[in-house]
């Protein structure tokens, strides 16, 4: 028992190595560093949101006349003004960041999960299952993105956890090519061939020998995959297929569209707009630097 | 057309071999450990019309030496020193003058015809480019020109229309050969032409520069570590170690009567041509690597591997000094005589192993 | 060659039959039953079915399919719900409105994209040029198409009033190509269509980058240089060469890059097939977003095709058995 707990500690330990290194081979880029950081400012925020924000997102702000505070520009009780409806908008873009990341990071997850079994799983046994899955993908890869969104979203109804579902069932495709193709290296390195040739389990090899080895490119897609999460959802919200129980970005910037505030309220447009910019190219800067650094013929030769 | 080819051909036909000269060449490297200092004072000249030989190790900087006398090494490389064509340094050239004098004087032949020539342009088009890259001249004479190349070569002209993937090595090898010769350059830089290629492609590849350079009689530095190929090619020879010339002199002296021990076993190192009869002497390779050139030891680079050395080569640096009718960077050369028997004996050179 | 393209072609049509498929059956399991949506109350039960039957929704699922398919092998998507007509006849003229904007600024972005990403590849690594164009190209990727879309409309819309920010205009009588070709409808056309090429500048940069400074260090680009033509020239051998893992990479990205079309068409209300999707599910108009749907699919398997196709033409050593 105490050799399994072991054991699996020692797995675990081998299997982060790689993302340990992968972040210090990371801080040494700096546009990979702003990348980190900004990424790192957006989850401590969405952490302590509801201790920061101001006010309720969706309480109605009134003047001390009793009237409803309507597009309201930027002051001291109000950093960021109102909306049209008299809510707080920098309340609401607090709010929004935990809407983002939640998104993103169960999504990213998910997505990266799946893509490491099917990659896995194709890449390695190869033949049929290999076949099978590989048109699987084929045919995903067709798929055109925010309309199969649109779609699935207007179906299954506008909710959080169904646009975390439909983004998950979109990105898994890519990535389970991408690792797939990085197994069958994996699968033809000396020491797995040694391992089968001495019997070992499937399951212990993939575990113990191909596992470890891919992780960096799961973590790569990870990455990716929150961007393109984030994106999704904003896109969605824009839209008007967001979750309306809550306060995301994309649905903030659908409502001061729809509301036709965009020539006057530009406190309402600006910040969520930058929020999105900031935290999906935050993303993209750690996702190229960790290309630049791992593909030999980008490095710096001079 | 035709008037204006033969006018193309003239012109080419009446350029002279160039004189090169190349005077304390130093190159240096920008590396992650700190400066490297790839070539060190490297001087030769070479006569208009004749062939120069440089050999070493892999590693030993010869590629470098042609690379910076065309100027071609990357932007973390610093040169210093002279490369005189004709008297005009190349080094100090600007841009404009550079890329006149590139190809049109000195033109260069590749070490890896697989990767040299783009995939994605016909073999054709890509000599048209060179040519007409100075030459004012039509695309239809410059292409006719490539034929007559290629026909120099021995390619059929009717696949100059083809891409480089549709060549066989050997083909392709043949097709940078036509096209260092597109302008007649007076400098020609053989950057081991042969190495990718089999041994019988690589004795026709060379016979067929050999006796291309019978017929224009252009200056050519040929870069190389085989030893046969620079005994039947060149009238003179440089052997390089470490970024340096250790010896330097005609190649008959050289190879017969050499005075360094590195050139000694080198020799060692290349199976010989021997008289009916005799026996043949063994192959004998010499252990160890060429030094670290970030970190490069004091004294006489060679004296990590020379089984001759002693204190005084693990301290001072030997300069160049006469030796018969050769140049010899050795602080030994006096015991010239007894170092070739020596030298002879595998047990000498820690043998590691021995063929045949 | 026609071997291949037939075997391609075959492909495609079975992707296409398996994408439609799946919508099918999304379609008709999810919401609990769309006679319940669509039927006004009080409808006597022989009109509903009269109803049922001119929408193809009566009989078991597995009829509706048949009937479904064998409908869309003629060319009948069905009737809008919505409309009250033809699906295919409401969306003929989206398609040509989205591919006014999707087309010319695909190619534009393409070409700016790729000519800005030659550039930065070709500038010192490490340097100015470098360093500034890929920080920008990063963050402009990162921007939503939304976001761009907001901005411009902001901006020269609102702001400035250069020009408008709403549909396509009034064709005032005008048919057949004469509704395009007028001062009015290139007008609207401008933002939109910037709109739709900054989306793909960037992806296109950064692939056009990381080529050509793979190929630079490559010993064809090394002779090149050695020949003594321009430099121009030398970036263009790179460059050239650089085009193809841009064409294998772009063209399947167009699944995720249709995306920012239908946004670009919500943002300035451009009547395409995207928003037209989007409204025909707010609307739960099922027949158009089927049609739309599948329109969207077929563009993104016949971009995958000419992709194929033409990486043939710019690789010559690609052969097709």
């Amino acid at each position: 028992m105490s050799q399994t707990i072991h054991r699996s500690v020692a797995w675990v330990f081998r299997a982060l190595l790689p993302i340990v290194t992968t972040f210090r081979m990371l801080i040494q880029d700096r546009f990979a560093l702003w990348g980190l950081s900004i990424f790192g400012v957006f989850i401590i925020v969405a952490i302590i949101a509801p201790w920061i924000a101001p006010y309720d997102p969706f309480a109605p702000m009134m003047t001390e006349t009793g009237r409803l505070m309507r597009l309201a520009p930027p002051s001291s009780d109000h950093w960021l003004g109102t909306t049209a409806f008299g809510n707080d908008v920098l309340s609401q873009l607090i709010m929004g960041s935990r809407v983002a990341l939640r998104v993103g990071l169960v999504a990213a997850l998910a997505v990266g999960f799946i893509s490491t079994l099917v990659g896995v799983i194709s890449g390695y046994f190869g033949g049929i299952i290999d076949d099978i899955l590989m048109r699987m993908t084929d045919v995903a890869l067709s798929i055109p993105t925010l309309p199969f969104a649109i779609v699935a979203v207007g179906l299954l109804g506008p909710s959080v956890d169904n646009i975390i579902l439909v983004i998950t069932l979109l990105f898994w495709r890519n990535g389970a090519r991408i690792i797939r193709s990085v197994v069958l290296t994996e699968r033809e390195r000396v020491f797995v061939k040694w391992a089968r040739a001495a019997g070992a389990s499937h399951l212990h090899i993939i575990l113990k020998h191909i596992l470890p080895n891919i992780l960096r490119v799961v973590f790569l897609w990870v990455t990716m995959s929150v961007a393109f999460a984030v994106l999704t959802e904003a896109s969605l919200s824009f839209l008007g297929l967001g979750d309306p129980s809550i306060t995301s970005w994309g649905q903030m910037l659908n409502t001061a569209f729809a509301s036709g505030a965009l020539r006057s309220a530009w406190w309402w447009v600006a910040p969520p707009s930058l929020m999105l910019i900031a935290l999906i190219s935050s993303l993209y800067l750690i996702g190229r630097a960790y290309e630049e650094q791992t593909n030999p013929r980008l490095k710096d030769h001079s | 057309m035709s008037i204006e080819f033969e006018t193309l051909r003239g012109t080419l036909e009446k350029k002279p071999p160039v004189r090169l000269q190349v005077q304390d060449l130093c190159v240096t490297y920008k590396s992650a450990r700190g400066p490297m200092k790839a070539i060190s004072g490297v001087s030769f000249d070479v006569e208009p019309g004749s062939n120069f030989g440089l050999v070493g190790e892999s590693g030993c900087g010869k590629s470098t030496v042609v690379k910076s006398l065309m100027r071609l090494l990357p932007a973390s490389a610093t040169t210093s020193g002279k490369v005189l064509l004709d008297g005009n340094d190349v080094l100090a050239m600007n841009r404009q003058q550079l890329s006149r004098v590139r190809w049109a004087q000195i033109a260069l032949i590749t070490q890896s015809a697989m990767n040299s020539l783009d995939p994605v342009f016909t073999v054709g088009d890509q000599i048209v480019e060179s040519i007409r890259a100075h030459a004012d001249v039509k695309h239809a004479v410059a292409w006719a020109r490539a034929e007559e190349l290629f026909a120099m070569v021995g390619l059929p002209p009717e696949r100059l229309k083809e891409f480089p993937h549709q060549f066989s090595g050997g083909m392709r090898q043949r097709a940078v050969i036509a096209m260092a010769f597109s302008l007649n350059a007076g400098l020609l830089l053989a950057d081991e032409p042969t190495t990718a290629l089999d041994p019988i492609m690589q004795d026709q590849i060379m016979s067929r520069i050999r006796d291309i350079q019978k017929r224009l009689h252009r200056s050519m530095v040929l870069v190389t570590h085989d030893i046969a190929v620079v005994s039947e090619t060149c009238e003179r020879v440089a052997i390089m170690y470490a970024g340096r010339i250790v010896e330097t002199g005609p190649t008959h002296d050289v190879l017969n009567k050499a005075y360094h021990p590195y050139t000694m076993g080198l020799q060692n190192a290349f199976p010989k041509v021997v008289a009916k009869g005799e026996k043949k002497p063994p192959l004998i390779s010499i252990s160890g690597g060429v030094p670290d050139l970030a970190n490069p030891p004091a004294g006489c680079q060679f004296a990590p591997r020379c089984p001759f050395a002693t204190a005084q080569c693990r301290a001072e640096e030997p300069m160049l000094r006469t030796a018969g009718n050769s140049l010899v960077a050795c602080h030994h050369m006096e015991r010239a005589t007894e170092f070739r028997r020596a030298a002879l004996k595998a047990e000498t050179w820690r043998v590691e192993e021995t063929l045949q | 060659m026609r071997a291949y393209i037939t075997r391609r072609l075959l492909q495609a049509i079975l992707v296409v039959f398996v994408v439609t498929t799946i919508m099918f059956f999304m379609f008709r399991i999810m919401p609990a039953d769309p006679t319940t949506m669509f039927l006004e109350g009080g409808m006597t039960e022989e009109a509903r079915q009269v109803l049922l039957e001119e929408w193809g929704l009566n009989g078991t699922i597995w009829e509706q399919y048949v009937l479904y398919m064998g409908n869309l092998l003629t060319g009948d998507f069905g009737n809008s719900f919505f409309y009250r007509k033809p699906a295919w006849e409401v969306l003929f003229p989206f398609i040509i409105n989205t591919l006014w904007i999707a087309v010319p600024g695909l190619l534009l972005g393409a070409f700016i994209g790729s000519a800005l990403g030659m550039i930065v590849g070709w500038a010192p690594r490490g340097g100015k040029v470098e360093r500034s164009g890929i920080l920008l190209a990063t963050i402009i990727r990162g921007a939503p198409s939304f976001v761009v879309g907001i901005g411009l409309l902001a901006v020269f819309s609102s702001y400035l009033n250069w020009v408008p920010g709403y549909g396509m205009g009034d064709p005032q009588g005008q048919t057949g190509l004469m509704r395009y070709l007028n001062w009015d409808f290139a007008h609207h056309l401008i933002l939109p269509l910037c709109a739709v090429i900054i989306f793909f500048i960037p992806e296109n940069l950064l692939l056009m980058r990381s080529g050509v400074v793979e190929a630079r260090t490559e010993d064809y680009i090394e002779l090149v240089r050695a020949k003594g033509v321009s430099e121009k020239r030398v970036a263009w051998h790179a460059g050239r060469n650089s085009m193809l893992p841009l064409i294998t990479w772009l063209f399947p990205a167009l699944a995720e890059t249709i995306a920012g079309i239908v946004v670009v068409e919500i943002v300035f209300s451009w009547p395409g097939v995207g928003r037209e999707l989007v409204l025909a599910v707010v609307r739960q108009d099922y027949p158009v977003a089927q049609a739309a749907f599948f329109l969207l699919a077929i563009m993104i398997v016949l971009a995958n095709l000419a992709a194929d196709l033409t990486y043939s033409k710019l690789d010559p050593r690609v052969a097709y058995k």
